[in-house]
Formats: structure tokens, C-alpha cells, sequence
């Protein structure tokens, strides 16, 4: 055997295993865009994060971040902060991200299930309850439940009793309009925070909250110049009270269903 | 008491010098990295991420200094056969052990506080740029969580101790001592976490103490470090998280403390060495 046989052997073998990885994409940047899609079990991440229940809870809800505004990531980051939600029901930043995120995003029930660890957990902090409250009324329509939460955020916090008890009463009066409140409450959240991410992530979910009241003013419209009830959305086209239906930037668009525009929700896998 | 002061020194001395400082500097590098980085990812409460973070670190890198101390201190010794001095001495071989028992403890406890100060100068320092809505306890919620993780120490050295005058190869005591703190620090949370998710096993919707029977008798082996880490207190500044029996726990704690010690010793005074 000559002796650059060995040697060249390497090289051509290194060579062959560059171009198997190339043609596998693993250097694809693209990639990175994909969420990641491995979610372990509470337990399990326990003893990888050495028995660290607030390690995992911290590591998990930076991933859930970091994910925020890719679209196909929602049963990613669904499965992320319900994580957390166990392992640390009193991390703020799960909560709160995780109500703009998922409620708002199509997925309000483990929307409420986040609350309501919170909610429990921070002992002292009215804003879960008022969450909570709120998307009460606006999903269910559960105007006693909505009350009692917002009562309980009423006597966590003397600066806010006020607001929220008048908030109250307005719902029982059914003086609410709710769409107009939540586009006004997500851009609050907006506002506060400084994160780019997080403010395009806010940012889709007030566009697609206007989509809806888009909709719905345009069936208000319809029914008091026409004097009936709208029964088919594709009327609002034909008597020209909409040039087109809104797009919905979370691609998971509206429904038409008791007489009244809902937002659609998203299917889990 | 002179007998063993000079043990100590001696621990202390050889501890130095061995790569303490160069490791030292790394794990308080650690801290500093991951607390200035952790506290860039959370919106709303940064201070709290950061102070988070930051115990994690002490809880993951103190333990592991102590390990390397224990092999530094004791498996060597044997390894080398530094004992056919140490032990010709006419005196109880506990002074040996004792004294470099405290050695250890002294500077475990010290980098535990200088890590402490530098944690809350960091988290005191995030707090000020941004003022969350639930602020950190850095006064004696943070110092009641700076003890109950010295107790947690207290343990580890004293398992790492025992595992070291027993096993014959150093590497016995960084294997053997991180699998005693990972299940003594998660067997609690992880009962919590299975009764709270009743997906996880089938048949638990049936039996909801399926496990805190099988489970719960690791309770009588192993001490609960899980409860002992008693950070919410400080993170959110609410001294209800703290357990209600803390003295009991305490105190349960400490009793399994001195066990370890004192059968350590008799291991020692047992041990033949040729």
C-alpha cells in the first residue's frame, strides 16, 4: 500500500461526509426558523435539569419565547407554557406571554388552564384574575364566573378596586364591547413592552382582533339598513358593505356561527 | 481542640493549594454570564429571572466544588498513601476527618456567601433598570434562602465525606454523590408533579397515593432537599412559601447530617489499610 493511500483515503472519506451533511440541509439556516418539537414530560425534565423545578420552569419558558412569532409553532409553545405552568405556576413572564400568546392565538382553553395556575399561585397579583375574568366573558360568555374573578382582582389590589368593580357591573349591564376592549388591552401590552418579538407577536393578534370587528360592524351595518339578520357572511360581499374578508396574519381565520362572527381556534395535533 | 485546629489549617492548605482559586474564579465567571444573560429573556420580571438563575448556579456549582474538594482532600490521600503519615499519629482518626470536614465547610460556606453578595448586587443592579409590578426579596427572605441552601451543602459533604472513606476510587465519589443530590433534590417535586398531572400514569386517577406510598418511603432514606430550596420566598418576596415545618425539616435535615458523619467515621476507624 502506498503511503499517501491512507491519508488521501481520510480525506476523500472526510469529503464524501461534508457533502452527505450538505445534502442533508443541516447547515441550512432556514432550519432554525422550525420550532423546536420536543416537549418532555414535567417529571422527566426534572431530573435532566438536576431536580431543578425552577431551572426547568426558566429554560422552558425562554424557549417559548424565543419561538413567539413563528406561526407554526402554537403547538410548540402550547405544550412549553402549559410546561411551566407546572413546574413553576408563579413564573410571571409564562402567564402573561402565555395569555397574549395562546388565548389570543386560537388556543384559549389551555389559555385558562395557565391563568388558573397562576392565578392561584401568585396569591397576591390581580392580573391573572382579571384575565381570567375577562376571557370568561369574551370565549364563554360566563358573565357570573367573570364577575367573581374580577372581584377577587378587585381585593388583591386597592389602586384597581375601583376600575375593576365598574368593569364588573358594565358586564352584568351587558355594556361591554368586548373586541374594542381586548384590541385596546393587547396594545396596551404592547406599549409596555420593549422586546421586538414580542411586540410583532402582540401585533398579529390586535390585527387579527380587528379583522373580527371589522366583521362584526359590518354585519351591524347590514342588519340595521336591511332590517334582518345576516344568515350567510358572503352577503356582506354581494350587498357591498365589504370589499373582502379580512385576512387573519395567525392564518387561522374567522367562523360564522350562531348568527355572529367568532375567531376560529386552533386544532391541536 | 488544638489538635484538630491544626487539621483544619492543614485542609485549608492543601485545598489552596490545589486549582481552588482558578476554579473559583470559573464558577463566580459562571454565575455572572448566565445571570446578566438569563435576565435579558423575561419581559416583566427580569430581577426575579435573574435572582432565579442565579440560585440555580450556586445550587449546580457548589456541590460540584465540593466533590473536588472531597477528592482533593480525601480520595487522594489514600490514593497516594499520604495516610501512613497522617494516621501514625498517637490520636483518634476523627480528628483527621473532622478537620478537613470543617476545611471543606469553610470554604464551601464562604463561596456560597461571596456568591450570594455578588447575586444580589447583580439582581440589585437589573432591579433598578426596570421596576416590576412584584419585586425580589433581597433582605431575610434572600439570607433564609442563602441558609437552607447551606444546609443543602451541609449534605453533600457530608454524603460526598462518607462515599470517600468508603469507595476506593475517587471517581466513586463524583458519580455516587451527584446521583444521591439529584434524587434527594427531585423526589418531592417530582410526587408533586405526577399528583398535579393525572395524565401521567393511568391508573393514578384511581389511586391518587399510587405513588406517595412507593415514593414515600425515599423519604426515610434519602433527606428531602427538595423542600429545602425555599427560593420563592426571595423571588417573590412572600414569606407564605416558606414550609410551614421548616423547623421539623430542619431539624430532620441536620439529625441525617450528623448520621452520615458519625458512620463516616466509624467506616474510617474500621477501614484496613495496607
Amino acid at each position: 500500500m502506498p503511503r499517501w493511500f491512507a491519508p488521501a483515503l481520510a480525506l476523500a472519506a472526510a469529503a464524501l461526509f461534508w457533502v452527505a451533511v450538505a445534502l442533508q440541509g443541516a447547515l441550512d439556516i432556514q432550519r432554525e426558523e422550525r420550532p423546536p418539537a420536543i416537549i418532555t414530560a414535567g417529571p422527566v425534565q426534572l431530573l435532566l435539569y438536576g431536580g431543578d423545578r425552577f431551572l426547568g420552569a426558566n429554560i422552558e419558558s425562554i424557549r417559548a419565547a424565543a419561538s413567539v412569532t413563528a406561526n407554526d409553532a402554537e403547538n410548540f409553545r402550547l405544550r412549553a407554557h402549559l410546561a411551566v405552568s407546572r413546574l413553576n405556576p408563579c413564573h410571571e413572564d409564562n402567564y402573561w406571554i402565555g395569555n397574549a400568546s395562546l388565548t389570543w392565538g386560537g388556543a384559549e382553553e389551555q389559555g385558562f388552564s395557565i391563568l388558573h395556575n397562576a392565578m392561584y399561585c401568585r396569591y397576591w397579583d390581580e392580573w391573572p384574575a382579571f384575565f381570567y375574568g375577562f376571557n370568561q366573558q369574551f370565549f364563554l360568555h360566563n358573565v357570573p364566573e367573570a364577575r367573581r374573578m374580577l372581584e377577587i382582582a378587585a381585593q388583591r389590589s386597592p389602586a384597581n378596586a375601583a376600575a375593576f368593580r365598574n368593569f364588573s357591573i358594565m358586564l352584568a349591564a351587558g355594556e361591554i364591547d368586548d373586541v374594542r376592549l381586548a384590541i385596546e388591552m393587547l396594545l396596551r401590552e404592547r406599549e409596555q413592552t420593549t422586546d421586538t418579538k414580542l411586540r410583532e407577536m402582540l401585533n398579529k393578534r390586535v390585527v387579527r382582533l380587528r379583522g373580527l370587528l371589522v366583521l362584526r360592524d359590518a354585519q351591524a351595518a347590514f342588519e340595521t339598513r336591511f332590517g334582518q339578520r345576516l344568515s350567510r357572511p358572503e352577503e356582506l360581499l354581494e350587498r357591498g358593505l365589504l370589499e373582502a374578508f379580512p385576512d387573519d396574519p395567525l392564518r387561522l381565520g374567522y367562523e360564522f356561527r350562531d348568527q355572529t362572527f367568532h375567531l376560529t381556534k386552533l386544532t391541536i395535533q | 481542640m488544638n489538635l484538630i485546629k491544626s487539621d483544619i489549617y492543614q485542609g485549608l492548605n492543601i485545598a489552596v493549594h490545589s486549582r481552588l482559586f482558578s476554579i473559583v474564579l470559573w464558577l463566580v465567571a459562571a454565575l455572572v454570564i448566565s445571570v446578566m444573560l438569563a435576565a435579558q429573556f423575561s419581559a416583566r420580571q427580569p430581577a426575579t429571572v435573574a435572582l432565579d438563575i442565579g440560585i440555580t448556579v450556586i445550587h449546580l456549582a457548589l456541590p460540584l466544588l465540593v466533590i473536588l474538594l472531597v477528592q482533593e482532600l480525601f480520595s487522594r490521600e489514600f490514593e497516594r498513601k499520604f495516610f501512613l503519615n497522617s494516621f501514625t499519629y498517637p490520636r483518634d482518626r476523627s480528628y483527621w476527618l473532622l478537620g478537613r470536614f470543617a476545611a471543606i465547610l469553610i470554604i464551601a460556606f464562604s463561596l456560597l456567601l461571596i456568591m450570594g453578595l455578588i447575586l444580589a448586587l447583580l439582581s440589585l443592579n437589573i432591579a433598578s433598570a426596570y421596576p416590576q409590578a412584584t419585586p425580589v426579596g433581597l433582605g431575610l427572605p434572600y439570607l433564609i434562602t442563602l441558609g437552607f441552601t447551606a444546609i443543602d451543602l451541609l449534605v453533600v459533604i457530608s454524603i460526598a465525606i462518607l462515599l470517600a472513606v468508603s469507595a476506593t476510587t475517587p471517581s466513586f465519589v463524583l458519580i455516587g454523590t451527584i446521583g444521591f443530590v439529584l434524587i434527594a433534590r427531585s423526589y418531592t417535586p417530582i410526587i408533586e408533579l405526577l399528583r398535579a398531572n393525572p395524565y401521567a400514569v393511568e391508573q393514578f386517577s384511581a389511586d391518587p397515593r399510587l405513588y406517595q406510598d412507593s415514593l414515600g418511603l425515599l423519604a426515610f432514606l434519602l433527606p428531602d432537599l427538595g423542600r429545602l430550596d425555599v427560593r420563592m420566598i426571595a423571588l417573590y418576596d412572600k414569606m407564605t412559601f416558606l414550609p410551614s415545618d421548616w423547623p421539623l425539616l430542619l431539624g430532620a435535615t441536620l439529625a441525617y447530617v450528623t448520621a452520615l458523619l458519625s458512620l463516616g467515621v466509624w467506616v474510617l476507624n474500621k477501614r484496613e489499610f495496607n
